[in-house]
Formats: C-alpha cells, structure tokens, sequence
C-alpha cells in the first residue's frame, strides 16, 4: 500500500495534518506586518524569500478562541498551487510536531456529526496513538474566495437596499 | 507585415500587386509551417486560400470584398485551429465546414466556375501536350530550408503541378554538396517554375533543356541526336548526360528530407510556444555587462576591505554599489519597455470589424506608436484600449448619412496618439464624433439614481459619472458595447497600474480619452512615513509638500478641513482612519501634502522617515478589498512598508465628507 507523508501540527488541543505536497516550510519567529483594515482571519503579510505573503490565522479561520498573548506561533508556508498558478500562502499553528507516513486505507471518511471544525476544510480523519488527527485541505481552508462570496451578497443587498 | 494588416491595405487598394503578392506568401508560410507541425485542417483551408490569391495573382484582378472577408474569417478560423489541431470543437467544425463552402463560393466568383479544391494531378496538365519544353531544376538543398520552416512537400506539389516530372538524386557534386535533380515537362513559361519555387529559389538553379518533351521516347529518339549535340555544347550540366538517370519515386524523396524535420519538431516543446519574448537593443545588453563586471569588481574590493577591517573602504564600496545597482535597475527596466507598435497594430483589424459590423466608415490613426512602455503595462492596457476603441466606433462616430448632413467628412477618424512625457506616457484615443451629451448623461444618472435630481455638478463631475459601476447610456444594447459594464473596468485596469484616466468632449466635434500612464510600474520612488508602528510608502511624484501644522489649527475637527496656501483642504489622519487610533500630537502634527489627478489633501502621520526607492509587490487577492493599499515593498531590514493608493485615499475622505 502506497503511503503518503503528512505534517501534523497543533491548534489549542487538537492534532491536525497536512500532506507535505502542500508545505512549502516551516518558520518560527517569522516578523508579521500587520495590515491595517484586513479581514480579522488575516494576521498580516511576512516577507518570505523575497515575497510578500498573507500569513492567515489558522485559530481565527478554525473558530478557536483567541488569546491576547500567545506565546511562540509558528508559520507554516502553503503551496497551493493548482495547474498552472502559482500560489503561495502562509498560516499560523500553535506547535508543530512532526512528519509521519499514512496509508490510504488508514484514512477515515469525516464524521457527519461531533465535529467542532467545518467539515469543507477537512479531508479525513486518521487515528494515531489513540488520538484522532485532522487531515486539512489547505486550498480550501486559506482562501479568501468563500468570504468575498458572502460580502458580495451582502453588498448587493446593500445595493438592493438603497435603490429602494 | 502581418495578414490581417496586408489584407486592410488590400481592401483600401486592391489592385495593389505586391500587396497581393504578400498575402499569398503570408499564406504560403502558414500552411508550409502548419503542413510541417501536422495541421492538417489549417493546410487545408491555407491551400484553398491561397489557391484564390494565385487566381488572382495571376489574372492580375483586383481583390474582391467576399475574398477578403473569407481570408479574414479564415485567419481567425486558423488562430482558434492552433488550439484544437485535431478540430474536435464542434464550433470549429461547423465554422470550418462553413469556410469551405464560402472559399468555393468565391472560387466561382473568381475563376466563372466551380472547381473542386483538390489539387489536380499532373496528368490532368501534362495532356495538354502543346509547346511542351523540357526543364532541368537544380536543387541544392540545406539547413537554411529546415530553420524557415518551409515544407518542401507544399513547394514540389506547386512545381509538379506544371507538368511530367522526372527526379534523379545525385548525391554529391564535385563540391561535396547533395543535390536533387528534377526535369520537368510543362507548356508554362519561366516564369511559373519559378512562382512555384519563389522559397526555394536561392537553392535553385533553373535550365531550359529541351524545346520539346524528353520523356516522350519517339520524339526522344526523333531528337537525339540534336539533343546529343546541344548537351556537348553545354558541358557545366555534366549529370545530364548520365544516359540512365536514376529515377525515384516522389514519397520516397520527401521521407529523406523530412526525417530531420519531425525529429526536430517532436523535439520542440509545447511550452515553447506560451514563453514570450522581448527583443532587446544589443547596446542595452552590453551596458549590462559592463554593469555586471564592476559589480564583480567592486565586490572584490568590499571583502578585501572587511578582511583588512578598513571600514573607510567598505564605505566606498558600499556607496559604488549603490550606485551600480540604481543603474541596474535603470538598464533593467530599459530592457522590460516594448514599443506600442505591435499592440496598436492589432487594433488596426478591431477597427476594420467593427466598422464593417456597424456599417460605419472609420480611419484608424496612430501617432508615436515607437513609444516605449514596460511590457507588463502594455500586457495590461491592451484590454482597456480595446473597449474604448469599441466606444469611440460604436457611440462616437455617427452613421456616415449623418456625417454628410453635419458637413463632416464620411469617413469618420479614431486617433491614438502616444506621447512621453518624463516618467510618464500620455496615451490619447480620440474621434471626431459626436461626442458626449453631457445633459443625457446628468439625466441619464439621475433616472438610474446615481446622482440626486439638484446636484450641482462641473463638466467634468459629470463625465466621471461615466465611470461609475452600471453606468450605462446606451438607448439600445448593441453587441458592442452599452450593457453597463465597461468604463469601470476601464478605469479599475488603468488604475492597477497607477494610470489615471479623463475624458474630453466636446459636443459634435468628438471625444477624446487621455490615458496618463507609468512607464513601469515594478520601482518607483517613494516617501516613507510611520503611523502607529507601521511603516507605509506615499509615491514620490504624488507628494506636493511636507509641512509641521500646530495641532491648534485643527479646530474644525468635523469638517475635516485646514488651511493650506491659502485655501481650505480636506485632510486625513492615518493613525485615525487606519487603526482607529484618536489621538493627537503634542504640538504640532506632521504632514503630507498630495496632488494626485488634479485634487489636493492632506495626510497627517506620525513620523516622516526618508525617501526609498521602492520595489513594489502585488498584496495578493488576500488583500483584494483593501482598496488603499496598492502594493507592499521590502525594506532594507526585511520589514515590509505597505504603499498607499493616494487615489483610493482620496475616495476614502469624499465618503466620509458625503456621508
């Protein structure tokens, strides 16, 4: 059976893991910019290798609870790169713990219910150790796409609202 | 020349030989080099194509509208069959079909009657056995045919079209040099063999053997001895008197030489064809190697200082390389600009189909199209200018009936006109129209509800409602142009490249859109200023003055207005607006003034650093909202300064004050 390798990293208590296809790198004490106005799911842009990047948050896009001081953060860089575009992201993790080789067979469909995160971003769960792992998708999780679908309806509404 | 231009030519002229002449070599090259890389169907419909310019080529006639409509549409047809070689679109097959049947259309036209579009065999012509003469071609091929892309196939089918042909392969001469000998037996003049091999011709040479045919054994024998003696008076043509010459079949011929040929197109990559490219002026590249080996040099001296710790050196160093790299980035960005020539070219066909489409008669115009501009820019402006051309041909030029009863010419005019101005290039798109009535476009926004019904609003106020998103005139949705989007994308696309975009107008005269663009848009100059920790960028060629106001005149907080030269503008705090941060400084604030597209207003920061050449980056489509901000740049410590958009700025402070 082929196996494929995995990151896993923490968020608050959970394990979550991503096809290392997909990471780029992992950087500690990475100097973020913030931007003034962004999205609140956007901690700010990070110079990485000479290019600008978002580093998006991974606590704020997984509805965790967002703690003044939070100690040491990680960035993790993303290739989400799909066909022919180039695209490079990057996002915060609480810890990072290690790589690890899992089998296709290994990987569980997502539970329908008891999930606190939303199911869109996650592929499949695996159990380690006694401990479930998330497996992410990270093209779905760090886009700005689902969002701006939400504001453009309520800025037609909006619109909708002051034509009357 | 390319096709499409020719063929506009032709159509003004269309007695014009040479003219006619390129047309059919344009189409002789497309389907030599389609033959070559295996498309098939843009062979067919070139061959058919250009089987109707040699008519017409030889007839000497001018061209007629139908021949020059199906060329067009047969050149569109060949750009969309290069992305479906196999023509497995059914769009492209019906409108290949469809191509067909319109090329044999006008064949009729042109020829009184119907000729099937297969080629027809040398024994159709070769019956025609009147003052046949026999011909010997001497064929040098070598690596030149291979890099011209000329497919021999294509260029021997023409020539075997004039008649009986006989191939003996020679190897080698007494130069080491192979060669192909072919006798050809044809009632056509000179003139035609060497139509036939107008490519090859520098590889040719051409003999007139024999008045009569020499494969014609009775007559061969009948002659020989005339012949026998003709041939000994003519000793440079030694092969000929080779009693059996070794003849080959005309396949087998064609797989020798195209062998090489396939290996090397299979060679080629299909990304080969998506890289662009850049021609660049040879004395640019060597000022960049010069650039490059005092760069190499002045590196040398920067170690050995450091090893020597001789810090007064490392100073000189330092400063030598500031200057090598500001002259880099100079001879760089010489090499990105590209004239506009080539885009403005093809705006040459837009204005063509347009026109025809609207029944409008136009001249295209273009000054100053060696105007240069970085490549990145002119990738972008393409679209915009388009669309506004399409406006000027749809709205502004009228219907040359009405042209006639105003006194104006009936042919209408659309000018570009390409200026450059120190940093900038000032691109104008002007008709002779009618222009734009500024009354229906008031009445027209306050129908739509874009402006209230006793708005006072100047001239200009008024045309910007142009831009304005779903801001439509149009009385009728024509294909063209008129479904409401349009001009606000016209001014977005200008705008990501920090271009401005006004309009002019004067009513029955026409309208004229100028276009003041960057000439590169990756560096430019920049002030750094701080508000709230975070480093921001204002462009250098926006900024007015740098002044200290005392913090006591700022009474009128909430108009948002002080005092500058004498007049009142509005004014914009970053801390305020930015990190909604109110505070004011102690005793006098710091602030910059800009002047951008003809409006002036103030930004209060918290500290001014310094002047930066600033490499700008694109945020991302993460940051696509964040209408402010045009971009982000690394600083020398690897921090990032974000670049405002002093025009977004603007609009920011005239929400407020409507609001």
């Amino acid at each position: 059976m082929e196996k494929e390798t995995y990151l896993t990293f923490l968020m608050d208590k959970d394990l979550f893991a991503v096809n290392v296809i997909n990471v780029l790198e992992v950087l500690e004490q990475q100097q973020i910019t913030r931007v003034p106005k962004a999205p609140e799911y956007i901690m700010g842009i990070t110079n990485f290798r000479g290019e600008i990047l978002p580093v998006f948050s991974t606590r704020h896009k997984f509805n965790l609870p967002i703690k003044e001081e939070m100690g040491k953060q990680y960035v993790i860089v993303y290739d989400i790169s799909q066909g022919e575009q180039n695209k490079l992201v990057s996002a915060t993790a609480d810890g990072v713990k290690d790589v690890i080789e899992i089998g296709a067979d290994e990987i569980k469909p997502v539970p329908e219910m008891g999930l606190n995160y939303d199911s869109r971003f996650i592929s499949g769960v695996i159990e380690k150790n006694g401990r479930f792992i998330l497996m992410i998708k990270p093209e779905k999780l760090f886009t700005t796409a689902d969002i701006e679908l939400n504001e453009s309806i309520i800025s037609q509404e909006k619109a909708a609202k002051q034509s009357k | 020349m390319n096709l499409d231009n020719v063929l506009i030519e032709l159509e003004k002229d269309p007695h014009n030989a040479p003219l006619i002449n390129e047309a059919f070599r344009a189409m002789h090259t497309i389907k030599g080099a389609g033959g070559m890389y295996g498309f098939d169907h843009v062979v067919e419909i070139t061959h058919n194509i250009e089987s109707l310019f040699d008519v017409i080529r030889q007839n000497k006639s001018p061209i007629s509208q139908s021949l020059i409509e199906v060329t067009f549409s047969s050149a569109d047809h060949i750009r969309e069959l290069l992305n479906d070689e196999a023509l497995e679109n059914i769009q492209n097959i019906t409108r290949h079909k469809q191509l067909n049947n319109a090329i044999s259309v006008v064949r009729e036209q042109i020829t009184g009657t119907s000729q099937t579009a297969e080629i027809p065999t040398q024994n159709k012509i070769a019956e025609k056995s009147a003052k046949l003469c026999t011909w010997n071609i001497l064929f040098y091929p070598n690596d030149d045919i291979i890099r011209r892309a000329i497919n021999l196939i294509y260029t021997f089918q023409d020539l075997f079209l004039l008649g009986e042909y006989k191939i003996s392969n020679t190897p080698y001469n007494s130069n080491n040099e192979q060669f192909w000998s072919i006798f050809l037996v044809t009632n056509q003049p000179y003139d035609e063999i060497e139509g036939a091999l107008l490519f090859v011709m520098d590889h040719c040479k051409i003999t007139k053997i024999a008045d009569f045919n020499i494969f014609n054994a009775d007559e061969l024998a009948f002659r020989n001895s005339t012949l026998t003696n003709k041939m000994a008076n003519e000793p440079e043509k030694p092969h000929f008197i080779d009693p059996t010459p070794k003849l080959e079949p005309i396949n087998e011929l064609f797989e020798e030489i195209q062998a090489p040929i396939i290996k090397e197109s299979s060679l080629t990559s299909p990304e080969k064809h998506t890289t662009s490219r850049v021609n660049v002026d040879a004395s640019k590249l060597d000022q960049l190697m010069y650039l490059v080996s005092e760069l190499v040099t002045t590196k040398s001296e920067l170690l050995l200082a450091l090893e020597r710790q001789n810090y007064t050196k490392v100073s000189d160093a330092a400063e030598k390389i500031e200057k090598l790299s500001n002259l880099f980035s100079e001879n760089a960005l010489s090499i990105r600009l590209v004239s506009l020539n080539e885009m403005l070219s093809r705006f040459k066909r837009l204005v063509r189909d347009l026109s025809k489409q609207l029944n409008k008669s136009v001249a295209f115009v273009t000054v100053g199209d060696d105007t240069e501009l970085d490549k990145n820019i002119i990738d972008k402006i393409g679209e915009p200018v388009m669309h506004l051309i399409r406006n000027c041909i749809d709205h502004g030029i009228e219907s040359p009936e009405k042209r006639k009863s105003t006194g104006k010419p009936e042919t209408g005019s659309i000018k570009i006109e390409a200026i450059k101005s120190g940093n900038n290039v000032f691109l104008t798109i002007s008709d002779d129209g009618n222009g734009i009535d500024l009354n229906f476009v008031r009445s027209k926004a306050i129908e739509n509800g874009f402006i209230n019904a006793n708005s006072n609003l100047t001239e200009k106020e008024i045309l910007d409602l142009i831009f304005l998103p779903g801001f439509s005139t149009a009385q009728s949705l024509t294909n063209i142009s008129g479904r409401g989007v349009g001009m606000d994308i016209v001014k977005k696309k200008i705008q990501e490249i920090r271009g401005e975009i006004s309009i002019n107008t004067i009513k029955g005269k026409g309208t004229s859109f100028v276009l003041k663009l960057q000439q590169t848009v990756s560096i430019i100059e920049t002030l750094l200023i701080e508000a709230e920790g975070q480093t921001y960028a204002l462009p250098i060629e926006d900024i007015e003055a740098c002044i200290l106001e005392p913090t006591e005149n700022f009474t009128d907080r909430i108009s948002r207005q002080i005092g500058y030269n004498g007049q009142l503008i509005p004014y914009i705090s970053l801390r305020e607006t930015l990190c909604n941060v109110s505070r004011n400084a102690e005793i006098t604030e710091k602030i910059v003034i800009i002047k951008r597209a003809g409006k002036v207003y103030a930004i209060v920061v918290d500290n001014i650093i310094g002047e930066y050449q600033a490499v700008i980056k694109p945020l991302g489509e993460a940051f696509s909202k964040l209408n402010f901000l045009s971009g982000a740049s690394l600083l020398g410590d690897g921090s990032i300064a974000l670049l405002l958009d002093t025009d977004k700025l603007w609009f920011e402070i005239s929400a407020k004050s409507y609001n």
